[in-house]
């Protein structure tokens, strides 16, 4: 069984939206949608983020770690917002639950 | 010599943002001079690239009203458009700096142009233009393509009450977290200076700015061949698309379009 929850976060810049679906009993992330007014450079790493925190363990460092590693591989700019905030909003988008 | 186009579709915002990308294409190419767009729409919401429009546009107030919703190649946040709010972009050639920099750097030709039509101007929080304690624009860049590229909306005379209805507010409370935000403190500039302004104030005001900044003369341009044929091109596969405007449709799913593009843009 899968839940999937929601949960909103004020950056200094900008304000992200994510949606997580997650398998609550094996403690793993299914699908991330991230949405919001942030600005990211180049746009197309947070399509390769959401992408790569698919079957990423929920667990703080694991998700920092993605992050972490996108980031550098794509050497994204990302001005007023950083690093913790994302791994905020997702790790908080699974402690609870919201309808579809 | 700084390139200056006033080309503008009111009444079709999403030409208006399949050309926005467009002239950026065109330059990255080195077809064209460095260049200044000013331009308008009659009636929109421009989300950014990372928003979603249900999130963000009250539809039911949209379609009351008519208001036409096209999501932008930029990030940040949504904004409305009507013939009172003028929109600036400039694209210059490119380098190594990151999207803190080209923030910094382009913004300045907007406060030089405000100070010059008499306005006290000042850069907060990265990217906010604020007159005292109000926000008058709001401003997104990118370096896709190699180019340094800036644009914003600044309010001149815009329906603020029309803004306020068609614009979704965030339910979360942001004073609490003690972020200072100033998208709920906008005001317009005729209001702040206290007399009308005409488009003409505005666009000289625009081109003595950007013209100081990059230290460069300027010169008014119509666009070139190649302009309208890569926005036609941007206008088809991308902008009139709903799944792109609902923000569905990310670049990495729409890959033949920036091949056919670069394909009209090497020929």
């Amino acid at each position: 069984m899968s839940k999937t929850g929601f949960s909103i976060h004020k950056a200094r810049k900008g304000l992200i939206k994510c949606r997580v679906e997650y398998d609550p009993s094996r403690k793993i992330i299914l699908k991330v949608d991230i949405t919001g007014d942030f600005f990211l450079y180049p746009e197309d790493s947070l399509s390769v983020l959401m992408d790569r925190l698919k079957g990423v363990s929920i667990d703080r460092n694991e998700i920092a770690k993605v992050i972490r590693d996108v980031f550098n591989e794509y050497k994204v700019s990302h001005p007023g917002i950083e690093i913790d905030d994302f791994v905020k909003v997702i790790y908080e988008s699974t402690l609870g639950e919201v309808d579809a | 010599m700084l390139r200056i186009l006033l080309f503008e579709t009111p009444e079709d915002p999403r030409m208006n943002l399949a050309f926005e990308e467009a002239f950026v294409r065109v330059r990255a190419h080195n077809y064209i001079d460095d260049t200044l767009r000013i331009w308008r729409n009659r009636n929109a919401v421009v989300i950014g690239y990372f928003q979603r429009m249900s999130e963000e546009v009250d539809m039911g107030s949209a379609s009351e009203y008519n208001v036409e919703v096209v999501r932008r190649f930029t990030g940040g946040g949504a904004v409305y458009h009507d013939l009172g709010n003028i929109n600036y972009a400039i694209v210059t050639s490119g380098g190594d700096r990151d999207l803190t920099y080209v923030f910094k750097y382009l913004i300045n030709g907007l406060v030089y142009a405000l100070n010059k039509i008499g306005l006290e101007a000042k850069l907060e929080n990265i990217n906010d233009v604020v007159v005292g304690s109000h926000k008058i624009s709001g401003t997104a860049a990118s370096l896709r393509w190699g180019v340094y590229f800036l644009h914003g909306s600044v309010l001149f005379n815009t329906d603020l009450n029309l803004l306020y209805s068609v614009l979704r507010v965030p339910k979360i409370k942001l004073i609490d977290k003690g972020v200072s935000d100033v998208k709920y403190r906008v005001k317009n500039i005729v209001d702040i200076l206290g007399r009308d302004i005409r488009y003409n104030e505005i666009i000289d005001a625009l081109a003595y700015g950007f013209s100081k900044l990059l230290g460069k003369e300027y010169y008014f341009d119509m666009p070139s061949k190649l302009e309208y044929e890569v926005a036609r091109a941007l206008y088809d596969l991308r902008y009139s698309r709903e799944e792109w405007n609902e923000g569905y449709l990310r670049f990495i799913d729409m890959k033949y379009v920036d091949e056919y593009i670069e394909e009209i843009l090497s020929k």
